[in-house]
C-alpha cells in the first residue's frame, strides 16, 4: 500500500467509512426451514455406508474384509492358471520378502511353542493369576487413556472457546 | 425443558449470527448453510458443555469463522476454475465483478436498500478480498490474527483490504457515504 504513496490520512477515512458501513450491518436472516432441518438432521443419524470405514458395524466390516480378500485370493490363483509363467517368474521376484514373512511365521510358531511349554509346568493357577493382572493392567491402561483424552478434549474445548 | 428443546432454543438464538458469518465470507447461500448446519451438529455434540456457558455465541462465531475458511480453501481449485477464473484480468489477478452504480437512485434507498446493498456490494467482491475485509470490520480480528488464520504475509492482508475498501468505496458511491454520515 505504502509503495502506492497512498495518504495515510486517506487510508484512515477510508477505513472509517467502510467501518461505519459494515458495522451497522445487522445480521442477515438464516434461510427459512433452517431449524426444522438442523433438527431433523440431529435426529437422522447418518448412514453407515456415510461414514468412515472404522465406524461401520463390526459385521458389516467383517464382510467387507473377508470379500475383500476373497477378491485377493480369486485373483491370485486366477493368474496362477492363466499366466503360470508370469505366476512363477513373479513369485520368484517377490522370494525375499516371501521369505522374510516365512521367517516371522516360524518366530510366531517358537513363540506359541515357548507359551504352550510354560503353560505345561507353570500350572493353570499361575497363568490365571498372570491373566487376571493382565486384565487389571489393561483397565488400569484403559482408564487412564480416558482420562487424558477427556482432559485433553476439555482443554481443547475451553482453548476454543 | 429438555436437552433437544433446550438445543432449539440456542439454534432459534443463534441462527442468524452464524447463517450472517458464514455467509459473508462464503458468498454462497447453499454453502452457507451447510456450514451453519455444520456448526450447529458439532455444538449439539458438546450442548451438555455448551449449555451454561455464557461463552457459547463466541465458540459457535469461532468454529463458523473456521468452518468457513476450511470450506473456502477446500473447494478453492473448484471453485476458481468455475467461477472466479471469468473474473481475472489479463495478468491473471482477480477483479472485482462489475454492477450497476446506485448513484442515480441512492437518494430513494431507505436505511435497508442501503444494507441490502452493502451486503451486495461485499458479496461481489472478489474471495481473497472478501474474506480479510469481513474478518477485520466484521470479526474484528487484528491484520496479525488474519494473515495467520488464513496462511498469507501481513503485507498481503493489509493490500487486500485496502483494495476491498477501495472497491466498496468504488461500488457504494459518493452520496451513499454522505447518507451514512448524515444517519448519526
Amino acid at each position: 500500500m505504502e509503495d502506492r504513496g497512498v495518504n495515510p490520512e486517506l487510508e484512515q477515512e477510508l477505513e472509517r467509512e467502510i467501518s461505519q458501513a459494515l458495522q451497522g450491518l445487522p445480521d442477515l436472516a438464516a434461510p427459512r426451514g433452517f431449524v426444522a432441518r438442523t433438527m431433523s438432521a440431529l435426529e437422522r443419524p447418518t448412514p453407515w455406508r456415510l461414514r468412515s470405514w472404522a465406524t461401520w458395524p463390526m459385521a458389516v466390516r467383517i464382510a467387507f474384509l473377508s470379500v475383500a480378500l476373497a477378491g485377493v485370493v480369486v485373483a491370485v490363483v486366477e493368474w496362477r492358471a492363466v499366466e503360470p509363467g508370469l505366476f512363477a517368474a513373479a513369485y520368484h521376484s517377490l522370494a525375499p520378502v516371501l521369505s522374510g514373512v516365512k521367517c516371522f511365521g516360524n518366530v510366531l510358531t517358537a513363540l506359541a511353542g515357548a507359551v504352550a511349554l510354560g503353560v505345561e509346568h507353570l500350572g493353570k493357577g499361575f497363568i490365571l493369576a498372570a491373566a487376571v493382572a493382565a486384565l487389571c493392567a489393561s483397565a488400569v491402561c484403559a482408564g487412564f487413556g480416558t482420562i487424558f483424552v477427556r482432559f485433553a478434549l476439555a482443554r481443547s474445548g475451553r482453548s476454543q472457546l | 425443558m429438555t436437552d433437544a428443546k433446550q438445543f432449539e432454543a440456542l439454534l432459534r438464538d443463534y441462527q442468524n449470527m452464524v447463517f450472517s458469518t458464514a455467509m459473508r465470507l462464503v458468498a454462497n447461500t447453499a454453502e452457507a448453510e451447510d456450514i451453519s448446519q455444520e456448526v450447529f451438529l458439532r455444538a449439539f455434540e458438546r450442548f451438555s458443555e455448551l449449555k451454561d456457558d455464557a461463552r457459547v455465541g463466541g465458540w459457535l462465531k469461532t468454529v463458523t469463522i473456521n468452518l468457513s475458511l476450511n470450506h473456502l480453501s477446500r473447494y478453492r481449485a473448484r471453485w476458481s476454475f468455475f467461477s472466479e477464473m471469468l473474473h481475472q484480468n489479463a495478468a491473471g489477478e482477480e477483479t472485482e465483478i462489475e454492477f450497476v452504480a446506485p448513484t442515480d437512485v441512492v437518494e430513494e434507498l431507505a436505511a435497508g436498500d442501503r444494507r441490502c446493498l452493502v451486503e451486495q456490494a461485499l458479496r461481489q467482491l472478489p474471495r481473497t478480498h472478501r474474506v480479510p475485509l469481513v474478518l477485520f470490520h466484521l470479526e474484528g480480528l487484528k491484520y496479525e490474527e488474519i494473515a495467520a488464520k488464513l496462511g498469507i504475509s501481513l503485507g498481503k492482508v493489509k493490500t487486500d483490504i485496502f483494495r476491498a475498501r477501495e472497491t466498496l468505496r468504488k461500488k457504494l458511491g459518493p452520496k451513499l457515504q454522505h447518507e451514512w454520515r448524515t444517519e448519526e
